[in-house]
């Protein structure tokens, strides 16, 4: 590496090759674009406009309760608005615009011509502005969901909500958990093996260090809430009674599942916004960031004490004393990193000049609010205060301060300083400096007096209330600040539609950054890959923005004719492989928007359509598949540098092996969450009565053959494994025929385990604990499912002759989660048969 | 730890991440022991005037109080051992990698201090509060 910067000229033609690779397809076909720039873009501007329209039901609700025994809505429509504006912004507006704004920014800042699944993000995108538009438009035929945004059980049970509104909050979530998700995995994937060569870890962006923990923590954080809305889903459908304490199930078994989600989730908001933070306050304090290794700290601590705080959202549920004691415990501890975070930040400002630009002013409102927030957060993690304060609006209070001042104001701060990188010019600094103190006056009017009214006893959620109780001057404050708040907004919004547009090359550095996303850009990312030897490149070496920008660092064009980016190993950054990327296609696109409509129409019991609408999706993402995973011998290539790279490798070293692993944690996740839903009603219900006293238990004679069989298929798929490094391989030989009786034998193990289960006489509907059990038989049924899915996938692979052993990623991803399902399997029978057994 | 090498990814990630995985187990410990305890009625009874449920959280507290200063000790001396870098421009491959080393050896030492206080303030706060009662509930389950 010690050759570059590599000597010119270039050789003719390459930059026509590198552009016309990536060029971005125009008229109709830009709907196919899967270059990260114009998904990032799509994702940033739908999710802006999910915050507009949650925004204007916050209004209508402000109206509402600006005066009191107003009659401008009916409670019903009221409970739909505030459900609503929760749940828009927290899954269609929060969620995707962090994620949105690291799948366009995140390439840039690592130097990466793109994210690792390119067409994965664009399904991502598609799922969730489509299924999200649904879901909002479910408020205008008034069935909309009306549980509040966290809809809890048993008002949201079959029995109290009978109607439509809260199945279209559990099955339109879904869309989002699988956007999320796929998010998760490029976060992951990316940040670890697609950074230049040299960044290694301790050179890494800090919001590089923060995605990466985030995605993490969405791998963890996301499967609770999917667990718990498949349960809820199912007692609405089916009625079987996880919550229904009548027949063995717990309510409160639902908040565990949902906060176990729901306080990380807070987090996973924040701390993007906070490593936007520690971008930009460098730049502009014009000094490098202060205690670097300390944020890194920081964060990572965030990430995981955060998942112990969950049940300080139930403090008022009759927990024991001492596990209340703990959570709050923990609650106050997570203070510790965040405060670490803050001083880094103030010392940097103190060290450096703060220009006074519309980000910085949004920065330094963040501060404010944020801390604010924070303390406010430390009076509720106090258990005495919590019992006065929760369900008031103190609570209301303290969400919006952490929540708009810890990510809205970031963000606003964000579009400000980044904006020059999608248009090539900068947003109009008086429309920012307006935007923000509107924002800031208006915020702090409409959402300090709620501290006043919760203290004075005003719950959350009412849609009026009775003159004389001295809240009407703090709500109608409340009300003209929302006002002013949504005209701060408003200027925001007319200066990206004046000013922001999607240029395709750009070379501008106005805030003279010393990152790599301020490189010289085009649809191509940037011309060369840049060796990198520091945190600050473009403050230590100058000249490197023009070397990259002539092509004299790696990969100046593309090495095979097709789009590329250099993967590097996950700590030093040492070039591995070049991995080749798809290009744009119809099938994600059309993918994404049939999951939605399958997802919708499934919620309205339209049973043909739904079947339809899911053979489509299965067949687009079929194509998908098919296209991307390519066949042939790609020799070795140089990249630059003296470096010679393979083109594409396969093992543990693969993108796609990791792809895998990380979605064996979600999956493992969620099966977590149902193991500990089975103990956590094993505890709320009397030791006689788990199992019922007229509930037989499965036979252990079938449950040893259904684990034999188990076993036997990963055997059998390990055969496979040796029989994939022949010279042929084909469906008839040894690695057809092992693939296949691996099948048999998976299909059989789920029929004993069903059968045997089944022979019990015990059916889910009857008690939680026939629910919870058929519920694991039924996870594992959808994994053998699947996983027979990808077989017959990878046997028609290598009917075509398309399976070889360099090119065999469809049965690597198969085998992975194969001895997945197969662990998985044998946990659910000590579930179903062992653990009955030991705990009486 | 050894410069010039191709580091593990993931013992590197188990290392760094050490004293916060000694805290995620001993608040686990911790939550199913006190939930089950109170849920069912048992291990209630008292040793040496002290409950045995917090004392059980004393000790599981006490032991991952033991390990993490481990990790603490060890990653400090690393550390300490770990030349410092000549400067922070371009350097060569030796000293980038031991720049590598400082940063994760600071990173496991720091991240196993931070963990250090977070086990010591859950710990001590379920000791202090080891009662099963719940808000307005009979005291039916309090530890003797």
């Amino acid at each position: 590496m010690s050759s570059l910067p590599s000597p010119l000229p270039r050789p003719p033609g390459e930059l026509e090759e590198l552009e016309r690779v990536w060029k971005v397809p125009t008229g109709i076909r830009r709907l196919t674009a899967v270059n990260n720039t114009y998904i990032g873009i799509y994702y940033i501007g739908t999710a802006l406009l999910f915050l507009v329209l949650a925004g204007v039901l916050a209004l209508i609700m402000r109206t509402q309760l600006a005066v009191p025994e107003n009659d401008l809505v009916s409670f019903k429509t009221y409970n739909q608005l505030f459900t609503m504006h929760g749940s828009v912004m927290m899954f269609l507006f929060a969620i995707p615009v962090i994620e949105a704004i690291a799948v366009f920014l995140l390439p840039a800042m690592l130097a990466a011509r793109d994210l690792p699944f390119p067409r994965l993000s664009a399904f991502a995108f598609w799922a969730y502005a489509s299924g999200g538009l649904i879901f909002f438009g479910t408020l205008f035929f008034g069935v909309a969901p009306d549980g509040g945004w966290f809809m809890y059980p048993p008002l949201t049970s079959h029995e109290f909500s009978p109607g439509l509104n809260a199945d279209f909050w559990l099955l339109g979530i879904g869309f989002i958990e699988i956007s999320a998700i796929a998010g998760a995995i490029e976060l992951v994937v990316g940040t670890l093996r697609t950074r230049p060569p040299g960044m290694s870890l301790d050179k890494m962006p800090i919001y590089a260090w923060v995605m990466l923990v985030v995605g993490a923590m969405i791998v963890f954080g996301f499967p609770p809430v999917i667990a718990g809305t498949l349960l809820l889903e199912l007692e609405r459908a089916f009625h079987w009674p996880f919550f229904v304490a009548e027949r063995g199930g717990d309510p409160v078994l639902w908040q565990h599942l949902f906060w176990l989600f729901g306080h990380p989730e807070v987090y996973i908001i924040f701390l993007p916004a906070a490593g936007l933070v520690s971008m930009m306050i460098p730049t502009l304090a014009r000094t490098p960031l202060v205690g670097y290794r300390w944020i890194v700290l920081a964060v990572l601590s965030t990430a995981v004490l955060s998942f112990g705080l969950w049940a300080h959202h139930m403090f008022a549920t009759g927990m024991p004393h001492v596990s209340s004691a703990f959570f709050s415990a923990a609650s106050m501890a997570v203070a510790i990193p965040t405060g670490i975070q803050v001083f880094a930040w103030i010392a940097t400002l103190w060290r450096g000049k703060l220009q006074l630009t519309a980000a910085a002013w949004f920065i330094l409102g963040f501060f404010f609010i944020f801390v604010l927030g924070g303390l406010t957060g430390v009076m509720v993690a106090v258990i005495p205060f919590d019992w006065q304060a929760h369900d008031t609006y103190f609570v209301v209070a303290h969400l919006h301060y952490v929540l708009i001042g810890g990510m809205v104001f970031p963000l606003c701060a964000a579009l400000y300083y980044w904006a020059p990188i999608a248009s090539g010019k900068p947003l109009s600094e008086r429309m920012g400096r307006w935007a923000f103190w509107l924002m800031f006056v208006g915020f702090n009017l409409a959402f300090f007096p709620m501290h006043i009214s919760g203290l004075l006893g005003m719950p959350r959620r009412v849609y009026t209330y009775r003159e004389g109780l001295g809240w009407e001057p703090w709500n109608l404050a409340s009300t003209l600040g929302a006002y002013v708040l949504a005209a701060g907004f408003a200027l925001i919004a007319i200066d990206l539609i004046k000013n922001l547009r999607i240029a395709g090359k750009v070379k501008t550095n106005p805030w003279r950054a010393g990152t790599l996303e301020w490189l010289p850009l085009d649809d191509y990312a940037t011309r060369s890959i840049p060796l990198v030897e520091s945190r600050d490149p473009l403050w230590d070496r100058p000249e490197l923005s023009e070397e990259v920008e002539r092509g004299q660092h790696f990969l100046p064009g593309t090495a095979t004719g097709q789009r590329e980016t250099i993967v590097t190993s996950p700590i030093e950054a040492r070039p591995q492989y070049l991995m080749v990327l798809p290009g744009p296609s119809w099938y994600p696109m059309l993918a994404g928007v049939g999951l939605a409509l399958f997802f919708f129409v499934l919620t309205v019991k339209l049973v043909v359509p739904a079947v339809l609408l899911a053979a489509f999706t299965l067949a687009m993402i079929f194509r998908w598949v098919w296209s991307t995973d390519r066949s042939g011998d790609l020799s070795p290539v140089a990249v630059g540098g003296g470096i010679t790279l393979p083109v594409s490798i396969n093992g543990p070293i693969s993108h796609a092996w990791w792809a895998v692993f990380v979605l064996i944690l979600v999956d493992g996740t969620i099966f977590a969450c149902l193991v500990f839903s089975y103990f956590f009603l094993w505890t709320t219900n009397p030791q006689s009565a788990w199992p019922p006293a007229d509930v037989e238990l499965p036979r252990l004679a079938w449950d040893w053959i259904a684990a034999a069989m188990w076993i036997a298929s990963s055997l059998f798929i390990a055969w496979a494994a040796r029989a994939v490094s022949a010279k042929r391989i084909r469906v008839l030989g040894r690695f057809g025929v092992s693939l296949t009786i691996a099948c048999g034998l998976a299909a059989a193990a789920m029929l004993t385990s069903s059968f045997a289960l089944f022979k019990t006489g015990m059916r889910p509907s009857d008690h939680a604990y026939g629910a919870i059990v058929y519920t694991i038989l039924v996870y594992q049924a959808f994994h053998v499912v699947v996983l027979i899915t990808m077989a017959v996938y990878t046997l028609l692979r290598t009917y075509k002759g398309l399976l070889s052993q360099a090119n065999r990623v469809s049965f690597d991803s198969t085998r992975l989660l194969w001895h997945y399902m197969v662990v998985q399997g044998l946990l659910a029978i000590a579930i179903a048969s062992g653990a009955p057994r030991l705990l009486s | 730890m050894n410069s010039h090498t191709n580091r593990s990814f993931t013992r590197t990630t188990f290392y760094i991440s050490a004293g916060l995985l000694i805290w995620v187990a001993t608040f686990l410990a911790t939550y199913v022991l006190a939930a089950v305890a109170c849920a069912r009625g048992i291990l209630l009874s008292t040793v040496f005037g002290m409950g045995l449920v917090p004392l059980m959280i004393l000790a599981a507290t006490v032991i991952a109080m033991g390990l993490t200063a481990r990790v603490l000790y060890i990653a400090i001396a690393r550390y300490r051992r770990s030349a410092l870098p000549v400067d922070a421009g371009r350097t060569s491959a030796i000293e980038r990698s031991q720049q590598m080393d400082r940063f994760i050896h600071f990173l496991a030492a720091a991240v196993a201090g931070l963990s250090l206080a977070a086990i010591v303030l859950n710990g001590t706060a379920a000791i202090a509060y080891d009662s099963c009662r719940a808000t307005g509930a009979p005291d039916q389950h309090r530890p003797q």
